[in-house]
């Protein structure tokens, strides 16, 4: 009714965008009081470079939780992707390009494999992602069990440098919403996979396919966790097979953050790429006041349970108990 | 009455042929069945439609109306039979098939998606593309203003989110979905339920122009008079079989509920003799259940009745009018949206919350007993023992498990539950053993009105007897019983007194003599004008 009444072409921004940018701008400012210098090119390329990672593993997450399931193989994916392109990356010098593209090849590969054990193998796909992160992680030992490797110094510089206020961080994450979220969101298969995560009976009665939509969804999460994980091999200039642990929960923190509801079906990606950048610069925000990194989790989870209880309330509105809880 | 039944019955075969269109039909569905595991929901469906028509399809509850749609449509396939669209026989893969074949279904579940805009959803699956694939918006919305402007004016904006609309909203973005195939021949499978009276004379319009278009539509409503005006012809089943097709010279509401009724009535005449005379309801009691002016938004409207102890009031008419959402109401389940005045047992007020209920003296035997009535993978004995666990636990919090032990033995002996071990998960138990324990698990905690939602559904004749048994036994002993039912039969035989639901309201209140299939069937269906006039 609301946006009747505010006509054809008007796109309010929605309340879920709106908490995580404030909160974003909130931190930064806070931030900024104590250390000026975060507003220098400087200190914009490496807060960009601290926070795109999570906000490229939390697009990932997104399109998974937009069709009702959830990715907990993100963390892991990761850390195979920086052990597999700094293990062979470095080994010529024409390797570069053809790891960098076996590394994506290997995140769609990886991705369409939890989609298939969701989707084929009728697992719930909290049990099949959470049985593949053993297996990536496995295999990321195999191939790297100490962390080390290289990457050629191009490579490094491409993504992590900096033209000066303009970090190329920023550019990959915005070639990458360009280049997979926008084609992927004005598709049929975005449609798709919106319309699964809504109502999958109602999908297939309006006579799209379920299984295809939601395939196709974790093979591109697949695809967008091996760009995070080239990003952090980038950042790091070496590849460990422990160094995206982090990542999993951390995404999906940012995604219920950024509005994006964890029954499917419903959420924009500004809010989980905001709520990236917002969760990695709070315990940054916080070093700079002096306040112990041992305070990070316990900070994090505050501001995570604050916005939730706003969720809360909510679902507090609903009118019957099977509403609330089916 | 029986005596001329036989006579009235006319051969389907006879009026089938003898209808006297010139066209072929559009759709055949010759000798359709269905099974479902050992139930067979659809016998020997015939339906026949031409271009050009309105098609009623009428049946009681589990004649096998929703199989019969859900095969058209192409959601299920059938086991025996053939489709015929356009003389050719088609076999849907999926309901797109059908959609793109030219036969498009209008669900009585909504198939729409809230949280997409009005005009995606109407072109879901279809939206015009650019060259590199993208969506189109701007063209999306522009079709589906021009699908929505045939509907007259709807007053729906096509880039208003469907979860912002009302229920009368929505279906009508449902009827443009199915129109946007633009089919020959339009499904229309309750369409009109959750419309008001402006909302479905607006549908009639719609329905009689793409009639007169040449398209033909397969109209099914639970109200008679919607049929009456608007079919030109209707087929009616029974039992899963097709027993009558009639054109609309033919209509007539006794025959017609003769039809739908055929055996049962007689049957039921047989049954009914060999039921022992019914108690005379105490009248110097008070009622233990008193409902003035029941509300509950879009669900239910003007509910009242009495509920005495020792009585088994039934709930009757099609399903989902209401009944369901009566007992979850007066269950607790509901937390807003109400309003009335409700005395349980001398308290004043509905229970906020199931756990409210309990205290008030209510027992709910819901309707799915799967995931609502049993825990499946806890033992026999839990399962009894769930709803009075206060009163077996000691001082410590533990649950006494000698004491549990006895009350379980006592209540499976009672009810003759057949099991080996108590302490064998309750999903080992056939159907009908699950379904006595879920009665048990009240029977231990008391209360003084049982709340039963179709409690036989799905359970073998044996196990039905047995729980009719128990039903009766609670009336004798004062207990207030609300039973409802979408068999006709047991409602007959069991209740005392039966209100039939239609739209939400009580559209009649049937006891002792009146108390019939036929006249169960005909409130049903609305035979009588509604009490209180439209809305």
């Amino acid at each position: 009714m609301k946006s009747q009444a505010l006509g054809r072409g008007y796109k309010a921004i929605p309340f879920a965008t709106l908490v995580p940018a404030i909160g974003f701008a909130l931190v930064l400012l806070i931030y900024w009081i104590q250390q000026p210098l975060i507003l220098s090119d400087f200190g914009i390329v490496s807060l960009c470079n601290q926070s795109v990672a999570l906000s490229l593993a939390a697009m990932a997450q997104t399109l998974v939780v937009i069709t009702g399931g959830i990715d907990l193989s993100v963390g892991s994916l990761i850390s195979l992707s920086t052990c597999f392109a700094a293990t062979y990356m470095g080994t010529s010098e024409g390797a570069a390009v053809p790891v960098l593209c076996a590394t994506l090849l290997i995140g769609v590969l990886t991705g369409a494999l939890n989609g298939a054990l969701v989707v084929f193998g009728q697992l719930e796909p909290l049990i099949a992602t959470l049985g593949t992160s053993f297996v990536f992680g496995g295999i990321a030992l195999q191939i790297r069990p100490q962390p080390g490797g290289s990457v050629p110094p191009w490579f490094a510089t491409m993504l992590t440098g900096n033209l000066s206020f303009l970090p190329y961080s920023l550019v990959l994450l915005l070639v990458t919403v360009c280049l997979i979220w926008v084609p992927l969101r004005k598709s049929r298969i975005g449609r798709a996979i919106q319309a699964v995560g809504n109502n999958e009976h109602s999908a297939y009665i309006s006579g799209l396919n379920p299984k295809k939509a939601k395939l196709f969804a974790y093979a591109t999460a697949g695809l967008l966790t091996a760009v995070a994980g080239l990003f952090i091999t980038a950042q790091t200039t070496s590849g460990d097979p422990n160094v995206g642990d982090v990542y999993t929960l951390n995404s999906i923190a940012a995604v219920v953050l950024g509005g994006v509801s964890l029954r499917g079906g419903r959420g924009r990606i500004a809010g989980p790429i905001l709520s990236g950048f917002l969760l990695s610069t709070i315990v940054s925000a916080l070093l700079a006041w002096g306040i112990s990194a041992l305070w990070q989790s316990l900070i994090q989870g505050l501001v995570l349970l604050l916005v939730l209880a706003g969720v809360g309330l909510q679902i507090q509105r609903s009118e019957s108990w099977r509403q609330f809880f089916g | 009455m029986s005596a001329s039944l036989s006579a009235s019955v006319p051969d389907p075969t006879v009026t089938a042929t003898s209808d006297g269109h010139l066209n072929a039909p559009i759709l055949i569905a010759e000798n359709l069945g269905k099974s479902f595991g050992a139930t067979q929901a659809l016998r020997k469906a015939d339906l026949r439609c031409y271009p050009g028509e309105v098609h009623a399809l009428l049946g009681a509850n589990g004649a096998g109306k929703s199989t019969l749609v859900r095969l058209l449509s192409g959601v299920i396939r059938p086991d025996t039979g053939t489709i015929w669209l356009r003389g050719k026989s088609v076999r849907f893969a999926s309901p797109q098939q059908a959609a793109v074949a030219g036969l498009a279904t209008v669900f009585q579940e909504l198939s729409l998606f809230p949280q997409l805009a009005v005009a995606q959803n109407i072109l879901i699956g279809q939206e015009p593309t650019s060259r590199v694939g993208w969506i189109k918006e701007d063209k999306v919305i522009e079709r589906a203003e021009e699908i929505l402007s045939l509907l007259g004016e709807t007053g729906i904006h096509p880039s208003t989110k469907v979860e912002d609309l009302s229920l009368g909203q929505r279906q009508v973005v449902e009827i443009a979905k199915a129109l946007s195939h633009r089919p020959d021949i339009l499904l229309l499978d309750e369409a009109t339920s959750a419309l008001g009276p402006e909302e479905s004379a607006r549908l009639f319009k719609l329905v009689r122009s793409l009639r007169d278009s040449g398209k033909g539509i397969i109209f099914i409503s639970h109200r008679m008079e919607e049929i009456e005006a608007i079919a030109d012809r209707m087929t009616i089943l029974k039992d899963g079989e097709t027993v009558g097709h009639l054109i609309r010279d033919q209509f007539d509401r006794a025959h017609i509920f003769r039809l739908m009724l055929g055996s049962e009535l007689s049957r039921a005449i047989n049954t009914r003799n060999n039921i022992p005379e019914k108690k005379k309801l105490p009248t110097s009691e008070s009622p233990i259940l008193r409902i003035q002016n029941l509300e509950l938004r879009g669900r239910l409207h003007g509910i009242s009745f009495e509920l005495w102890p020792g009585e088994i009031l039934g709930l009757a008419g099609l399903e989902g009018q209401g009944q369901v959402a009566l007992l979850h109401l007066l269950f607790g389940m509901y937390r807003r949206g109400y309003s009335g005045l409700v005395n349980i047992n001398g308290q004043t007020g509905l229970p906020r919350t199931p756990w409210h209920a309990v205290r008030l003296g209510l027992g709910l035997i819901p309707e799915d007993r799967k995931t609502q009535g049993a825990i499946l993978p806890l033992p026999v004995e839990a399962n009894f023992s769930l709803a009075s666990l206060r009163a077996l636990t000691n001082r410590l919090g533990l649950i006494k498990r000698s004491k549990e032990q006895f009350i379980v033995q006592k209540l499976a002996s009672a009810l003759a539950v057949k099991t080996t071990n108590p302490r064998d998960p309750i999903v080992r138990l056939s159907g009908g053993n699950q379904q006595k324990v879920v009665i048990g698990k009240w029977l231990a905690r008391n209360p003084s009105v049982f709340l039963f939602c179709d409690p036989t559904r799905g359970v073998d004749i044996g196990a039905k007897a047995g729980i009719y048994t128990i039903v009766r036994q609670l009336a004798s002993e004062g207990k207030g019983v609300i039973y409802y039912s979408t068999e006709h039969e047991e409602l007959v035989s069991l209740c005392d007194r039966v209100l039939v639901f239609r739209d939400g309201r009580i559209s009649g209140t049937l006891e002792g003599e009146q108390l019939t299939h036929h006249n169960l069937l005909e409130r049903s269906f609305g035979s009588h004008q509604r009490p209180g006039g439209k809305d």
